[in-house]
């Protein structure tokens, strides 16, 4: 089965199951709201967009706004409306729109929400998520390098070296050279499920997960 | 905002203490700890010789440890404890998990009032230097 959810990461801490201890991440799973599904007839694929998080109306573009509302059921003349009040609770938009491949997507509409019980204990999942950023980082801590001896009076010490020979006299593509590193999409393959709380709306999923906290995770199935 | 992830501890913890009987002890105190041991039967050695099962049948005991809370540390699932005791002039000290499936029992033996929250000034001390004065529950 093929199918996906949008979670927050909150977390780790660690549970005995069948008397091993597990390290696990919290994840929390706000309500996913069925945004738009797509068919294999007219797009070619299927898929389902969910949006996560409620944020308020003002939040994002108009044309993001009204392709939200438009999920749950109103016109164009009823978003204006609500729009001129300035002040309404009935639109909103999502922080988190993101769309997943399913494979079966007759059970889903525009406006449905999806729950969590089709996660269940045992299940391997894939998790991405944005890694934390770590700013602008030397060879050593990005690439893994070795960097030179730390005594005998050197001053090569946490330096890249050589980038190249004088044949062919240019740097070749792809050399590994400081930069920026972290907030990169990660993506965890195989992770198996540990425990589902579905009144608490909790995700545990055994070891870590990219991302500081409170960072959005999709979890896909 | 609530905060999710302590909600879940405590979540976990509850329901590993579910079986259990944990007296509410604090750092100072003495208790005495029921482990949970497992014999197999036979030396170490002898299982590594004979991979399967070598004919004597495992028993499951609960072992008494007794002995002074030096520390406590983590809260509510992940936290353990710390347990000294002397036996025959060798300190010994086990740290056990508080919500793990080998403790089973803890009972206050004797409570003792302290002012620290880790007692290793005890590793030094022997015999009557080495006494927490004792409190009321």
């Amino acid at each position: 089965m093929k199918l996906g959810i949008i979670g927050t990461k909150k977390g780790m801490t660690q549970i005995y199951k069948d008397g091993v201890k597990i390290p696990v991440t919290v994840i929390q799973v706000e309500p996913n709201f069925v945004i738009q599904v797509k068919k294999k007839e007219k797009e070619g694929y299927q898929s389902v967009q969910l949006g996560s998080l409620k944020n308020k109306w003002y939040r994002g573009t108009k044309p993001v706004l009204v392709h939200v509302m438009k999920a749950f059921g109103m016109s164009n003349e009823e978003i204006e409306k609500e729009i001129e009040k300035r002040n309404s609770d009935k639109i909103f938009t999502f922080r988190v729109l993101k769309e997943f491949l399913f494979d079966d997507t007759s059970a889903f509409k525009p406006g449905d929400e999806l729950d969590i019980t089709k996660f269940g204990a045992g299940d391997k999942v894939t998790i991405s998520g944005t890694s934390k950023g770590r700013g602008f980082q030397g060879v050593m801590k990005r690439w893994g390098a070795h960097g030179g001896p730390a005594a005998h009076g050197t001053h090569f010490l946490r330096r890249p070296g050589s980038i190249g020979a004088s044949t062919p006299s240019r740097v070749a593509k792809g050399r590994h050279m400081p930069g920026h590193m972290g907030v990169d999409k990660v993506t965890l393959r195989n992770i198996p499920v540990v425990d589902v709380l579905t009144d608490k709306n909790i995700i545990l999923v055994k070891g870590g997960v990219p991302g500081p906290v409170n960072g959005i995770v999709y979890l896909e199935k | 905002m609530k905060d999710v992830l302590k909600e879940i501890k405590e979540h976990y913890s509850q329901e590993a203490k579910k079986d259990k009987s944990i007296a509410d002890f604090s750092v100072g105190d003495t208790v005495k700890v029921w482990v949970t041991v497992v014999e197999t039967g036979g030396t170490g050695k002898e299982k590594k010789d004979k991979k399967k099962d070598s004919g004597k049948e495992t028993k499951v005991r609960q072992q008494a440890f007794q002995g002074v809370v030096i520390k406590r540390s983590g809260e509510s699932c992940e936290g353990t404890f710390t347990v000294r005791r002397v036996s025959m002039d060798v300190g010994i000290e086990r740290t056990f998990p508080l919500h793990g499936p080998t403790v089973k029992k803890v009972e206050i033996i004797k409570k003792g009032v302290v002012r620290r929250s880790k007692l290793y000034y005890l590793r030094g001390r022997k015999g009557k230097a080495a006494k927490i004065k004792a409190g009321t529950e």
